[in-house]
């Protein structure tokens, strides 16, 4: 693999707001699109991120069913009184309460050693219409002969077809999936149109409402959209931790455990998005080649080991720290990176530290993206610290013809 | 190949009718593009006025197609609906059996290895969106909604907001729906977080 600087596009601001995509940039002026590099890859490298996913995501699918059967649900972060949904949903997996999609982070430096999963973004992943859009048009001007490890919007309108023959009524378009966020919030309600376009393309009836819009019926134990119809499957780009503990979280729990609304993502994707299962994935598969060491206390690790603190349900790679750890496993020294935020409350993971790809002092986190099981494509985000966030840069990629 | 063939550019605001600012049980508002001008605000005009073409000659072969004015606006809304050979057949005048469609209300534009497509996209009554060759005839609102909606109010438990109903004769227009129950209360946590993915 190798970054190659780049001659960006003539007008290429114009040309990713031609295509509904104008947070190319942000705030502060600096860029969070940026096509001033790529990254390029042979076949034989996409190929093996693509198994590593496939692999690593079975192992996650396993070690959810391990939460669930054991209801190990304290360890991933998440209130016992939340099974009845998970279980229910997990019990129908393959069927009607079937994943639409999911994001690793993978680092990966290339020279000789395997890919090692960092984190499975397993309900509102980021970066999707950059992936499947913005970088796709990117190729096709710059590069139309060159190929891409991205076919993620036919995978994703395959999901719904999928779904679709999971539920007649969707097929004849007697009921609809409802589509929310929070809105306004531009670039959310981008990827819910983005997604809600894909359920069109697949045939579905649709209907797009700000998450704060739905309402509750306690008499019919519905939940209701803005015209007052029963929402009978709701697609969230909104985590399930954060609805179970609002006001209705309850009631949401009883209605998806009872089948009343079909959840996208299912409640199960809760269990698989806590970043505690990459803990409860190293005590099951101890030493396999795609993981790093992870605990959910930091005394297992070898004294001088670098470590990275995450929290248990973060994003966005917000109260994130990276430090060396002594016998006893306290940290010694100033952390080597850190990163501030909100998520203080809900406890940590702890992460044998790895280098990301690197090139001129940009770190490059590999996101790969899975629809269902089935890896099928690729974002990268840069930094030029040692911890991804929101703001690193989306960089394009390609894959050089042999 | 390892890429998809084709991707679905978005016109953003062109296929959802609730992309705006909007508080609980406030007003709505639909931004769509029914027409090549309101496209070309944003877009190239040459790709607007391809992709109108390209979606209309596809709205003409497949889109919903009702017995009657009535039944089409019953599902599609007062003023919607359209006879299906208006435009098409400029001389040709209404006939016996005249078959009526939901006006074209707005496009999807896509980008292909070859060059664009474009698909025609409906809007019901509700908001629901749907895609062109679709048989929304066979899909019948609940007759208790149908029976409220003729209404246009609510009973004394329900709130109501203002609706905007998509159609390329009255854009612009709103009619009242009622709405009943509780907030849910979503969206609290992430509104003080200002969430934006993982």
């Amino acid at each position: 693999m190798e970054r190659v600087p780049t001659a960006p596009r003539p007008q290429w601001q114009a040309k990713l707001d031609e295509i509904g995509f104008p947070f190319h940039t942000d705030a502060d002026g600096t860029a969070y699109w940026d096509e001033s590099a790529h990254w390029r890859f042979s076949l034989a490298e996409i190929e093996t991120l693509e198994a590593a996913a496939e692999e690593v995501y079975r192992l996650c699918e396993q070690a959810v069913g391990h939460v669930v059967t054991r209801g190990l649900y304290e360890a991933v972060g998440l209130p016992r009184w939340a099974a009845p949904a998970i279980e229910a949903s997990w019990a129908e997996r393959e069927g009607r309460d079937m994943a639409l999609y999911a994001r690793f982070d993978f680092a990966w430096d290339g020279k000789g050693g395997p890919p090692k999963a960092l984190e499975l973004n397993a309900e509102t992943p980021t970066s999707l219409y950059e992936t499947a859009v913005a970088q796709w048009c990117w190729l096709q001007n710059a590069y139309p002969e060159a190929d891409q490890f991205n076919s993620l919007e036919e995978a994703l309108v395959g999901r719904w077809q999928a779904r679709m023959r999971a539920f007649p009524a969707l097929e004849s378009q007697a009921e609809a999936v409802h589509f929310a966020c929070l809105m306004p919030h531009p670039e959310d309600e981008a990827t819910i149109a983005y997604l809600q376009t894909l359920a069109l393309r697949a045939g579905m009836t649709t209907k797009a409402m700000p998450i704060q819009a739905i309402r509750y019926d306690d008499a019919s134990g519905c939940f209701l959209d803005d015209a007052g119809l029963p929402i009978r499957h709701l697609m969230k780009l909104y985590p399930w931790d954060w609805m179970i503990r609002e006001e209705t979280g309850r009631e949401l729990v009883a209605a998806a455990a009872q089948g009343r609304i079909r959840m996208i993502e299912p409640a199960w994707k809760m269990v698989m998005a806590s970043k505690g299962l990459f803990a409860l994935l190293w005590e099951l598969n101890p030493g396999h080649p795609n993981l790093l060491q992870t605990a959910l206390d930091r005394s297992g690790f070898p004294a001088g080991s670098i470590v990275v603190a995450k929290p248990l349900l973060g994003r966005e790679g917000s109260n994130v720290s990276i430090a060396t750890l002594d016998a006893a496993g306290f940290p010694v020294g100033q952390p080597i990176a850190q990163t501030e935020g909100p998520y203080v409350d809900d406890g940590w993971v702890y992460q044998a530290y790895t280098p990301l790809a690197e090139s001129d002092g940009n770190h490059a986190v590999f996101g790969v993206w899975m629809a269902g099981d089935t890896a099928c494509g690729l974002g990268i985000r840069e930094d030029r610290t040692l911890i991804t966030g929101n703001t690193s840069r989306f960089v394009p990629h390609m894959i050089a013809s042999a | 190949m390892k890429r998809s063939r084709t991707v679905a550019a978005l016109l953003l605001g062109g296929i959802s009718p609730i992309l705006v600012a909007c508080g609980e049980d406030g007003p709505e508002e639909a931004t769509v593009y029914p027409s090549v001008e309101a496209c070309t605000a944003e877009m190239p005009a040459g790709d607007c006025a391809a992709a109108f073409a390209a979606a209309r000659d596809e709205h003409r072969a497949g889109a919903p197609r009702f017995a009657s004015r009535e039944a089409c606006e019953a599902e599609m809304g007062d003023g919607a609906c359209t006879p299906a050979n208006e435009g098409a057949n400029e001389g040709g005048g209404s006939s016996v059996g005249n078959v009526f469609v939901p006006a074209l209300v707005g496009f999807m534009i896509g980008r292909s290895l070859t060059g664009g497509y474009a698909q025609p996209v409906y809007f019901d009554r509700q908001g629901y969106a749907r895609s062109g060759n679709t048989r929304i005839a066979e899909t019948p609102l609940p007759p208790q909604r149908r029976d409220e909606i003729r209404q246009g109010s609510g009973g004394a438990a329900s709130s109501s907001g203002s609706y905007y109903r998509p159609g390329s004769g009255n854009a612009g227009k709103s009619f009242t729906v009622t709405t009943t129950g509780r907030s849910a209360g979503f969206g609290s946590t992430g509104s003080s977080r200002g969430f934006s993915g993982s």
